[in-house]
């Protein structure tokens, strides 16, 4: 089957959904919706010869609420490849499970569950598989999960207070607060090396 | 007896689960520090007497965050972080980040640069797959395997500093092209390298290939259908192994292997067991020697010429809106980057497709149980399940 009879099926078949093709030869893309998507793919397994689901991808769309699921699907008959790509709400995400189709699909949704926090139901294991199962923070791939405040917030500033160096990335950091930790830190090591401190505001002699 | 040690709280404990035919059921712990475990990765064994009942993965512990780290880095600062997202192959992931990366910006690596890529590749491939034989060797006790084929595999990490300075992380590949060509003489050190690594072939098939030990345990273990292969997400050898005659390089051929003769090899036909699957290595670590060949003797016939094409300054390298895919032929099978770009200074998204995934997490579930837990380590080794591609 070549990449334009399978669009030209693809269009039959799913009236509703964008069947585009992509730049390269060889490779197209279905945009569809939550619902349709479990029929589409079904579609292209049985019918199309679409026997390779290569990885489910998510994609956080933060300005536009929305959380992009990318099925990549590969036919090793045909060499053609397609990306199914359906989106879904953000604050209350799922989509339905395709582990019935491709059985390895299920790790892959884990997977999206755990670092986007979408559902999916009837998927029998979306327990944490890479983070810590007391994860209580928000889900990190997301685009407003920040690592840097993470890490902040989970090792306390007197951490940072043992070296120089981990004053002055805190001083980048937080501003006035790091500043403070920086001239406690200068205090102490002339307290031990017996040099006077400097002053605010003035450059060496 | 009922045992509860010393975990903190929420994780898993060792515990008896019940007992069987006058057998108890323990969990045990398979990893993450065991002579058979590859990095840090693990499993909970459900075990009764000596035969596996339930599978539980113990992954994350390589997590690294790369997926997340990608995202706040400008486009030429992950390079640095991509090849650790494969320890023993690291090439593979440059190559297909940058061709992710070209395929946005519309520009395409010069002839040169595309040869180098290939030989880089192949020869990563080779160092995976000496660390895999004797890998296999190592899981079942033979060690000497395990410590002779990493001097082979040093010969080539030799060559890799020469080309680019660097042993295991090479940092070789620039969207564009590569870093530089290959100084004088190079193309005659890897050839001469080559000669050395074949001659040891027939040695290591005495060690390993021939041997009844290693016949022994493994055949008849955890044969595989290719039907059950193709819908269950193997790739690479893996696949092979099975009958199948998929392999990226030749069904959507890349950097320069468009141009070259990429050999077919079936260890087994419409099924495949361990013993196949290692067979499978050894026959395509061959195969690789003789591409590589096939590979310098065209690079050495090209003119001299640029090796990286015109992307402007890589520090304020912006890459056009859009999304892209692309995927290359690892020593494990298909490694892909799914790369989102929307415009910026850094992708907004990068999406790591790892080859050890549908085995290492999914079909150890289905696999393993009804194993014997000394069988679990081979297992491992002839599926070449790397877990730093599960965590990244």
């Amino acid at each position: 089957m070549t990449r334009d009879r399978l669009i030209e099926l693809a269009k039959q078949f799913f009236p509703e959904d964008e069947v585009i093709p992509r730049k390269k030869p060889g490779e197209l893309e279905i945009r569809t919706t939550r619902d349709r998507v479990v029929g589409v793919l079904t579609w292209l397994q049985n019918e199309a010869g679409f026997d390779h689901l290569m990885y489910i991808s998510g994609v956080d769309w933060l300005e536009d609420g929305e959380i992009e699921l990318v099925y990549h699907v590969y036919s090793y008959d045909h060499k053609l490849y397609c990306m199914v790509k359906i989106r879904v709400d953000r604050d209350y995400p799922w989509a339905h499970t395709i582990h019935k189709l491709w059985a390895h699909a299920q790790p892959y949704e884990q997977e999206i569950h755990e670092f986007f926090g979408v559902y999916f139901p009837g998927n029998p294991d979306l327990s944490h598989l890479i983070l810590p199962p007391e994860w209580s923070e928000a889900p990190p791939l997301r685009k407003d999960f920040d690592p840097l405040e993470y890490s902040m917030k989970l090792y306390e500033p007197e951490w940072f207070k043992s070296t120089d160096t981990f004053a002055s990335i805190a001083n980048r950091l937080r501003g006035e607060e790091a500043e403070r930790i920086i001239r406690s830190v200068l205090n102490e090591s002339a307290r031990l090396h017996g040099d006077a401190p400097e002053k605010d505001g003035e450059g060496e002699a | 007896m009922n045992r509860e040690i010393y975990l903190p709280d929420g994780y898993t404990t060792i515990r008896k689960i019940g007992e069987r035919d006058g057998y108890e059921v323990y969990d045990l712990f398979f990893g993450p520090n065991h002579p058979g475990m590859h990095g840090n990765f693990g499993y909970v064994l459900d075990m009764m007497g000596t035969e596996i009942v339930r599978v539980r993965p113990n992954a994350g512990m390589l997590h690294r965050g790369f997926e997340k780290a990608m995202e706040r880095k400008k486009w030429v600062q992950n390079l640095a972080l991509i090849p650790r997202v494969c320890v023993v192959d690291p090439d593979p992931n440059e190559v297909a980040y940058c061709q992710a990366v070209e395929e946005l910006l519309g520009v395409e690596a010069p002839e040169r640069a595309r040869y180098l890529r290939t030989i880089t590749l192949e020869r990563s491939r080779l160092t995976a797959f000496l660390m895999g034989m004797g890998g296999v060797g190592g899981a079942i006790g033979l060690y000497s395997a395990t410590y002779l084929m990493m001097a082979d595999r040093d010969r080539l990490l030799d060559m890799f500093e020469a080309l680019t300075g660097a042993r295991v992380y090479h940092i070789f590949n620039v969207p564009g092209g590569v870093r530089r060509d290959a100084p004088e003489g190079w193309f005659d050190g890897v050839l001469k390298v080559l000669d050395e690594l074949e001659s040891n072939i027939p040695d290591w098939d005495k060690l390993v290939f021939e041997n009844p030990v290693v016949w022994a345990r493994l055949e008849g273990l955890a044969p595989i259908t290719e039907e059950e292969a193709r819908r269950g997400g193997l790739v690479g050898p893996n696949l092979r192994a099975t009958g199948a005659k998929f392999d990226v390089r030749r069904d959507a051929p890349y950097a320069a292997y468009g141009e070259l003769d990429v050999e077919m090899h079936n260890a087994g036909d419409g099924k495949a067991d361990a013993l196949t699957r290692a067979v499978q290595v050894r026959l395509e670590y061959e195969a690789t020697i003789r591409l590589i060949r096939q590979a310098i003797a065209k690079a050495k016939k090209l003119p001299s010429g640029p090796v990286r094409a015109d992307v402007g300054p890589l520090h304020k390298l912006r890459v056009p809106k859009g999304d892209a895919y692309s995927k290359v032929e690892s020593s494990k099978g298909e490694f892909g980057y799914y790369i989102v770009s929307n415009g910026g200074y850094t992708p907004y998204r990068v999406s790591v497709r790892g080859p050890s995934m549908p085995a290492g997490i999914h079909l150890a579930k289905t696999q393993l149980p009804g194993v014997k837990i000394d069988d679990v380590a081979a297992w491992m080794a002839t599926l070449a399940i790397c877990s730093p591609d599960i965590d990244r």
